[in-house]
C-alpha cells in the first residue's frame, strides 16, 4: 500500500491528477476512448467478416488493419498506465481491475491469434476460425464491462 | 431546440429510473462505448481505406460493415438518451447547459451532414466502383478525413462532459 500511495504521490501521478494541462487527466482518458474504438473496433470488423459478415470483402487485405490495431492498443498501454499511475491506490486494490486487465492480455493474444492462424490461410474458413474470432468480441465486451465497473467503483459494491 | 427536444426524450418515468436505479448510469456508458467501437471499427476502415490503407479491400464491400456501425450508433443514441435523462444534480449528469456537451452535439450534426454530402452528392457512389488497389477521388479523401476528424471530436467532447466545468475554468482563466 506504500508503494501505492507513493506512486499516485509521484510527479506523474501528480501531474496525471492535478495537472490542468488539458494533456493530463481529461486528455488521457480521451486518448484511451479514440484507442478502443480503433484498437477493439477494427479487431472487431475483422472478427465480424471471419463470421460469416460482408463474405464478399476479401479478408487478405484486412491483414493491414493489424498495425492500426496494434498502434491503437499501445496508445492505450501508454494512457492507461499514466492514469493507472495517477489512480494506484484506487485501481490496485480493486479486484475487477484485475478482471479487466485479464480481458485485455486474452483479448490482444487472441488478436495475435487470429492474425498468425486466420491470415495464414485466409481463404479458407474453418470452424476453429470462427469460433477464434469469436474471443476478441469477448475479451473486448468484458474489457469495457469491467473497465467501466473501474471507473465507477462507488456503483458495483459486493 | 436542444432543450425542447431534451424534455420531449426525458419522460419523467426515464428520469426515475435513471436517478433511482445506481447501475443505471454505468450499464449505458458501457453500451456507449460498444457502440462507439462498433462505429468506429466499420466507418472508420471505410474511411481509412479512402486514405489509401489496406487498399487491396473493394469499397463496395467494406460498406456490407457498415450496417454493423449503424447499429453501434443505434446503442449509443439509445443509451445516450439515458445520459441526459437524469436532473443533473446526480449521475447522469449530462446536461444541455453543459459547453462540453454542446460541442459534441455541434460535430455529431457536423458528422451526420458529412454523411448525407457522401450520399447525396454522389461520392458514395463513385467510391463504390474502387475496386481493389483503386485509389479514391479527391472528393472521397475529403469525406473520409473530415468523417475521422468529426467522430474523434464527438468522442473527445463527450469524454469532457463530465469535466467540462474545471476543464474550461483551467481553460479560460
Amino acid at each position: 500500500m506504500e508503494f501505492l500511495i507513493s506512486l499516485e504521490e509521484s510527479g506523474v501521478g501528480m501531474w496525471v491528477r492535478e495537472s490542468p494541462s488539458l494533456f493530463a487527466f481529461t486528455g488521457l482518458i480521451a486518448l484511451h476512448a479514440f484507442g478502443l474504438a480503433f484498437a477493439a473496433g477494427m479487431s472487431t470488423a475483422i472478427s465480424l467478416r471471419i463470421l460469416g459478415v460482408a463474405p464478399q470483402l476479401p479478408l487478405a487485405p484486412m491483414e493491414k488493419l493489424f498495425p492500426i490495431i496494434w498502434t491503437a492498443f499501445s496508445v492505450n498501454a501508454v494512457s492507461g498506465g499514466l492514469l493507472l499511475i495517477g489512480n494506484a491506490t484506487g485501481d490496485f486494490v480493486n479486484p475487477i481491475f484485475y478482471i479487466k486487465m485479464a480481458f485485455v492480455v486474452l483479448g490482444a493474444v487472441s488478436v495475435a491469434q487470429v492474425r498468425r492462424r486466420v491470415f495464414r490461410n485466409p481463404n479458407q474458413a474453418t470452424e476453429q476460425h470462427r469460433m477464434l474470432a469469436m474471443a476478441p468480441l469477448a475479451c473486448w465486451a468484458g474489457a469495457i464491462i469491467a473497465g467501466k465497473m473501474c471507473e465507477y467503483p462507488t456503483y458495483f459494491r459486493f | 431546440m436542444l432543450e425542447a427536444l431534451g424534455s420531449f426524450l426525458a419522460s419523467p418515468r426515464l428520469t426515475e429510473f435513471v436517478t433511482t436505479t445506481p447501475w443505471a448510469w454505468p450499464v449505458a456508458e458501457m453500451v456507449h462505448f460498444i457502440g462507439m467501437a462498433l462505429l468506429i471499427g466499420t466507418v472508420g476502415i471505410l474511411d481509412l481505406r479512402l486514405l489509401g490503407i489496406a487498399k487491396g479491400l473493394p469499397v463496395a464491400q467494406i460498406h456490407r460493415l457498415v450496417p454493423w456501425g449503424v447499429f453501434g450508433f443505434v446503442l449509443c443514441v439509445i443509451s445516450g438518451i439515458m445520459f441526459v435523462s437524469g436532473d443533473g444534480t446526480t449521475p447522469p449528469i449530462a446536461r444541455f447547459d453543459n459547453l462540453a456537451f454542446q460541442l459534441k452535439m455541434l460535430f455529431l450534426a457536423l458528422a451526420g451532414l458529412n454523411v448525407l454530402a457522401f450520399y447525396v452528392f454522389g461520392v458514395a457512389r463513385a467510391t463504390d466502383a474502387m475496386k481493389a488497389g483503386d485509389d479514391a477521388p479527391v472528393s472521397g479523401k475529403v469525406t473520409a478525413v473530415l468523417s475521422l476528424f468529426f467522430w474523434l471530436a464527438v468522442i473527445y467532447f463527450g469524454r469532457m462532459i463530465m469535466y467540462a466545468d474545471d476543464l474550461y475554468v483551467a481553460f479560460f482563466m
